[in-house]
């Protein structure tokens, strides 16, 4: 034989094993075993670290805390030895602290094991961050811990708050509307020889549209719309202001280029401080000699249909929008209306509807309608003028608010 | 230099305590290592005796909380290993102290063994196999014999094959033993027999094994001579605790001794007998005693004259054949007065069965540093010699 058989050769290396020379020959250590968790511990500590929410280990029967995280420390400014060593009524109000520690106390004996608190943290620098802390009983080798969880909801409360202003704003703008549609003429009036029909939607809740009608003593009607630039809520209150001081001069009984020459008098400081314009149409209709007298601060013209000659005209008349200039001279022009002829007032809401590719509704296709429809009652000419603008527009939605007065001569 | 003279020996001990009330140190040691539920490992016998008793009183003196595992049976089998574990897993324990003899001190490293690397514990069988530390283990031992408290060895029965597997680790070798010397007053005859003449073994076996070290040689001669003067006089007045302690002393010395230097052919083929047979593991070793001796003389013939001055043999000037006679005789003398000279056809053994404890033996991990390398016949003519 040369050299030593297998079996004396595992033999062998058995033997150096037992005699404890093998690579795996070791005392019993729990050092590398140690090492391994610390590691995991490390990497655990950093996910904890790395966690945007403050953690916080409470010792229940020290009442201490025992364990931080970092991101606690960073929101509130101070170091975790600082944080270690205060109670923790000093970073939650009192009112936290006693219902968690009520909480950790007795929740176990009723089978509770977490609660979820609303309240702020003080940071070291004086300010109060909102947070949502939960709370959550472990045992641990048999003592008892409170893990709490605080995440800052600064944010969440701005966007609570954004959405309760916001619905606060939206039902006071719904309590202005109908304030504002309240305003407008409710139904309109019964006067022999003519027959009349209004109509006004804001294009958002308030608008700067305004229409009137109302009937004199003598068998005169007075007819206006008003159109104040914008539809914010100034716009809505210039209108407000736009009606009192028309009725107040329409009682005087002033002619209607009198009338606008007043109230560009008294408005145009009130429109100036508010950087607003008003256009106005004002007319008024003897009944029974059939003479319309009308004046227009820089209005749309109103449209007449006449009858007897199948034929339109545009109400014209020269004279300045209100708030431009201190004092304008408005001409005032007379026509004599027959049977059968109609007078559409109306806000550019109407003529300038967008079909959404940059195309609007326009004169032409008013005067078509009118034409079309110049027999029915006033309040079926606007439903028809309406339907049509709606037909034209589409699904685009409204960007101007769309007044209407009809007035048919009897 | 002479590389013969110095080979590498590395000699492992643990922590011991030895002497009268090292028991009551339980808790102290538990606590210190850092136990909070300790897993108290003993068998049926001993908690009559009252000893496991003993310790969890001590552990909880030291506020220590413990569950306690009593379904060890001599040879401890693999099951129990398994239900041990999983009492010890279920329970959340961190720490085992055992209390008896080898066989709950071998369940409690089988124990420490699955729980701290999980799997099945004959996964484990053979040299160096453990790969993660087991939890603190203390050993309290109440024999004198297995030193299973300080040794590197855990032999349990694999209940499915109904063999014994050899563990051997330094994994597995306890942290503290507390050793005391009133533990073994509560043994009968038999086992106090039984006991030492397996210390016996482990002395022979360390001091002709060729694992073995001056260290271990000092440990293996004292042990033997110990034994030899003690045994008789420890039997015949079992309640003097001078003996006894002299008994547990010889014990230790013998398990740092085969702890280190491993042991050889006798506990191959006891373990392939106590297997086979779930018979005490001491009997086994002392009725294959003379044969192994006769077999492997030859091979160290100066080792076992030692063996035989230290067991009161004169052997001077005498010729090597009539050193193994004396030897033979003075161990046969030992054997019947204390009891134990059963042959081996009188335990329920047929010769049929052999050839199957030869193989058995061949595998065993003992075998790798006998003095002198067997044959598959050589095994077989021991055994048949041993009937």
């Amino acid at each position: 034989m040369t050299g030593p058989s297998d079996k004396e050769r595992s033999w062998d290396l058995e033997r150096e094993k037992i005699i404890g020379l093998g690579e795996r020959s070791l005392r019993k250590t729990y050092y590398p075993e140690l090492q391994q968790k610390l590691d995991e511990l490390e990497r655990f500590r950093a996910l904890i670290d790395q966690s945007n929410d403050c953690i916080f280990l409470l010792h229940v029967a020290s009442n201490r805390f025992i364990d931080v995280n970092e991101s606690a420390c960073r929101q509130l400014g101070s170091s975790r030895q600082d944080l270690l060593s205060s109670h923790w009524d000093r970073i939650f109000p009192d009112e936290a602290v006693s219902r968690a520690m009520e909480s950790l106390a007795g929740g176990l004996e009723q089978g509770w094991d977490r609660d979820t608190i609303t309240t702020w943290m003080h940071s070291s620098s004086g300010e109060e961050i909102p947070v949502e802390m939960t709370i959550r009983v472990v045992t641990f080798h048999k003592d008892l811990y409170g893990v709490a969880v605080a995440r800052d909801i600064t944010e969440r409360k701005r966007a609570e708050k954004a959405l309760l202003d916001n619905s606060r704003m939206l039902r006071d703008m719904e309590l202005a509307k109908q304030i504002q549609l309240s305003l407008l003429p409710t139904a309109p009036p019964q006067i022999p020889g003519v027959s009349l029909a209004g109509y006004c939607l804001p294009a958002t809740h308030v608008g700067g549209d305004y229409y009137h009608f109302s009937p004199r003593d003598n068998g005169i009607v007075d007819l206006a719309v008003a159109d104040v630039s914008g539809h914010s809520i100034g716009a809505a209150l210039m209108t407000a202001e736009t009606r009192v001081v028309l009725r107040a001069q329409l009682a005087t009984g002033s002619s209607a280029g009198r009338i606008l020459t007043s109230m560009n008098e008294i408005l145009s400081e009130d429109l100036g401080r508010s950087e607003l314009f008003i256009t106005l149409f004002c007319a008024s209709f003897d009944t029974v000699s059939r003479t319309l007298t009308y004046a227009n601060a820089g209005h749309s013209p109103p449209l007449l249909f006449s009858q007897a000659e199948n034929s339109f005209q545009w109400l014209d008349a020269d004279g300045l929008i209100l708030g431009i200039s201190d004092s304008v001279i408005f001409e005032e022009k007379h026509l004599q209306l027959e049977s059968g002829d109609v007078l559409l007032l109306y806000t550019d809401g109407v003529t300038e509807a967008d079909n959404g590719s940059g195309l609007l509704f326009g004169n032409e296709r008013l005067c078509k309608i009118l034409c079309s429809c110049h027999r029915e009652s006033p309040q079926t000419i606007i439903d028809t003028i309406l339907l049509n603008v709606a037909a034209f527009s589409g699904t685009i939605p409204m960007e101007d608010d769309v007044t209407m007065v009809v007035m048919k001569v009897e | 230099m002479e590389s013969d003279e110095f080979p590498l020996r590395k000699f492992v001990a643990p922590e011991f305590i030895f002497g009268v009330d090292a028991r009551n140190l339980a808790g102290r040691y538990a606590k210190n290592f850092g136990g909070r539920k300790v897993l108290v490992v003993t068998d049926p016998g001993v908690k009559a005796a009252g000893w496991s008793d003993q310790a969890i009183a001590s552990l909880e003196e030291s506020g220590l909380e413990y569950v306690l595992f009593d379904g060890v049976t001599s040879n401890p089998k693999s099951h129990e290993v398994a239900t041990g574990a999983a009492l010890y897993r279920q329970e959340g324990c961190n720490a085992i102290v055992a209390v008896g003899g080898g066989s709950p001190m071998d369940c409690a490293k089988g124990i420490g063994i699955v729980s701290a690397n999980s799997g099945e514990i004959v996964d484990f069988e053979g040299v160096d196999r453990v790969e993660q530390s087991i939890p603190p283990l203390i050993c309290i031992p109440t024999t004198a014999g297995s030193a299973a408290d300080v040794s590197q060895f855990a032999i349990i029965t694999d209940s499915v094959r109904q063999t014994k597997i050899a563990i051997i680790s330094k994994m597995i070798v306890p942290d503290v033993a507390l050793i005391d010397p009133v533990t073994t007053t509560s043994m009968s005859q038999d086992l106090t027999s039984q006991t030492a003449l397996d210390a016996l073994c482990h002395a022979i076996e360390a001091f002709v094994s060729t694992a073995h070290s001056a260290i271990t040689d000092l440990y293996a001669l004292q042990a033997i001579r110990s034994i030899s003067s003690n045994l008789l006089p420890t039997l015949s007045t079992p309640e003097n605790l001078g003996f006894r302690g002299r008994m547990m002393l010889a014990s230790l010395e013998a398990g740092l001794a085969f702890s280190n230097a491993s042991l050889g052919l006798i506990h191959a083929m006891a373990h392939s007998l106590g297997g086979m047979l779930d018979a005490p593991h001491g009997e086994c070793n002392a009725l294959l005693l003379p044969h192994v001796i006769d077999f492997n003389f030859p091979a160290v013939p100066e080792r076992y004259t030692r063996i035989a001055g230290a067991m009161g043999v004169s052997t001077v000037d005498m010729p090597p054949d009539d050193i193994l006679a004396a030897l033979h005789s003075r161990i046969n003398c030992l054997l019947q007065a204390s009891g134990v000279s059963r042959p081996l056809s009188s335990m329920g053994v047929s010769r049929d069965d052999i050839h199957m404890l030869t193989l058995k033996a061949l595998d065993d991990p003992c075998i790798f540093t006998n003095p002198r390398q067997p044959s598959r016949e050589d095994i077989e003519a021991i055994y048949d010699r041993a009937f």
